[in-house]
């Protein structure tokens, strides 16, 4: 019991350390304002080319979309800002267990991810006169959380690069839009070449949209269950990864000392 | 003289450094190719004339608009952050001729990136480059760079008055591109909505665009896009050397340029 505690209390702990000096105004651009102004971009984008058709789908599938501030640019930023303050050297250097730091780590920034996207669809719904039932709306928060957590292995195993790599925001800019790219939130999937699909089949957030289109626009929960299994085992996939590639960067620190240089 | 050649230096110069920030990098050369291939994925098939006008200007466009966001509108900030500022704003150059060249070298960066973006979406996508009058097109887009140099003069010296200029610069990507209609046309915005359109530039610079590049080419029109943009570039300039007044203010009589 205690170790749970110990495990929600250091997430709550480094999320705090992490956006706890902003100021309110700050964190409201840009955690709030500036993705809502992405949603309603693409959604107004969506219905003037699509004529309305499969709008809430699309503005759905933005909304999920919005996870990507937390998932790719939060979790990057948990091990970024330990460099950049200079305590990544103690971090790794703690017995507490790696894997379980850096999951308890990611938890806050999920559940941020799926509040943020809650946010842009209920603003979404509200601006564009849609609606949603209480089933779908329960259905959705379940697929978008599988999603959100794949979304956030694969941030985690960018995150790890910065351990490398001096050029994070270039990686995360390219991630952001890659994964905008190829999880077809804005078109038809089958719009895309045929390279493109298979790619996104091994990018997180391509099913969860999958399944937000399906279900919102066709009532159709007949692959729920597929999909979020796939989904699921990718984002397990990308967070076995991501600590193996921390295991590595553990054990380079300590033979090369080299840590805290590009 | 002296003048001229520093401005060219410093054209020279910065265009060096900016290119060699990997996020820079990034927003030239990589991102006009994600902009292009979302606009033609969502687009799909249309009129050539159509997909000129929203998918190649508008994403053209973007990548211009970004170039100028990420670079020119937070290069003084950056240089405050590196604690250059008060040592280029003290050198015998003046600093607005610093802050021009600095402006003109990443305008010349998203050109280059709009010219990208086109040369993309022509051979990867088979897009039809519709420019019925070629040399219209050359001259409304030199007045378009001249216009959207203006305005990044104004916003570098806005986000330097503010302290919240990495937020703003993060916030105002997508409203701009909403705003002023890069991808659909802004009549399909609400009303007041396309009231603050109207008072911004890159508005009436694409829509000159556009209209220089329709087949039946109505002098009316382009009169009227012309008009309003030169009307509003006149504008910023005005707004823009108030504000550089401001800012020297702020450096010489109450010495706070370097902490807001």
């Amino acid at each position: 019991m205690e170790a749970v505690q110990r495990f929600i209390r250091h997430g709550f702990l480094s999320y705090k350390a992490l956006f706890g000096w902003l100021d309110p105004k700050v964190y409201i651009f840009v955690m709030v304002l500036s993705p809502i102004s992405q949603l309603i971009f693409f959604s107004m984008l969506v219905n003037y080319v699509y004529k309305g058709e499969n709008l809430l789908g699309y503005v759905a599938a933005n909304a999920l979309l919005l996870c990507v501030l937390n998932a790719v640019f939060g979790i990057m930023s948990v091990i970024t800002s330990d460099r950049w303050m200079g305590t990544l050297p103690l971090v790794m250097a703690t017995p507490y267990n790696k894997a379980s730091l850096f999951l308890s780590r990611s938890i806050a920034h999920v559940l941020n991810g799926l509040v943020t996207a809650a946010i842009g669809l209920g603003f979404g719904i509200i601006l564009f006169h849609l609606s949603i039932s209480f089933k779908e709306g329960l259905v959705l928060l379940i697929i978008w959380l599988c999603s959100i957590f794949s979304a956030a292995g694969l941030g985690l195993i960018l995150g790890t690069f910065c351990l490398w790599s001096p050029s994070m925001h270039l990686w995360s800019n390219l991630l952001a839009s890659l994964l905008l790219l190829l999880s077809g939130a804005n078109y038809p999937y089958s719009r895309m070449p045929e390279w493109l699909q298979l790619l996104g089949q091994f990018t997180p957030l391509t099913r969860g949209v999958q399944l937000t289109k399906d279900i919102l626009n066709d009532g159709n929960y007949s692959n729920v269950a597929v999909l979020l299994g796939e989904e699921i085992l990718l984002g397990i996939a990308f967070f076995a990864i991501s600590f193996l590639l921390l295991k590595f960067a553990e054990y380079q620190s300590r033979s090369k000392g080299t840590m805290e240089f590009d | 003289m002296n003048l001229a050649v520093s401005l060219v230096h410093t054209i020279l110069v910065h265009m060096k450094l900016s290119i060699a920030r990997p996020m820079f990098k990034f927003i030239i050369w990589i991102s006009p190719l994600f902009y292009s291939t979302l606009a033609i994925f969502i687009y799909g098939k249309d009129s050539p004339e159509t997909l000129f006008h929203y998918v190649v200007l508008g994403s053209g466009f973007m990548a211009l608009w970004s170039s100028i966001v990420f670079s020119s509108a937070s290069d003084v900030n950056r240089e405050r952050f590196y604690g250059t500022l008060e040592i280029i704003f003290i050198s015998p150059v003046p600093f607005a001729v610093t802050l021009i060249g600095k402006i003109i070298a990443n305008t010349l960066w998203g050109l280059i990136s709009m010219i990208l973006s086109f040369v993309y979406l022509k051979f990867v996508f088979q897009l039809e480059l519709v420019f019925y009058h070629p040399w219209v097109f050359l001259a409304a887009l030199l007045f378009v760079l001249l216009s959207l140099a203006v305005f990044s003069f104004f916003l570098a010296l806005a986000f330097t008055l503010s302290r919240q200029a990495e937020a703003l610069m993060n916030f105002i990507e997508y409203p701009i591109y909403l705003i002023c209609g890069f991808l659909f046309p802004i009549s399909y915005l609400p009303a007041w909505v396309q009231g603050i359109s109207y008072v911004l530039p890159p508005t009436w610079a694409i829509q000159l665009l556009r209209d220089v590049t329709t087949e039946t080419l109505s002098s009316q029109t382009v009169l009227f896009s012309f008009t309003a943009l030169v009307s509003l570039t006149v504008l910023y300039i005005l707004i823009g050397v108030y504000f550089y007044r401001l800012m020297d203010k702020k450096a010489r009589f109450h010495g706070k340029l370097g902490v807001y």
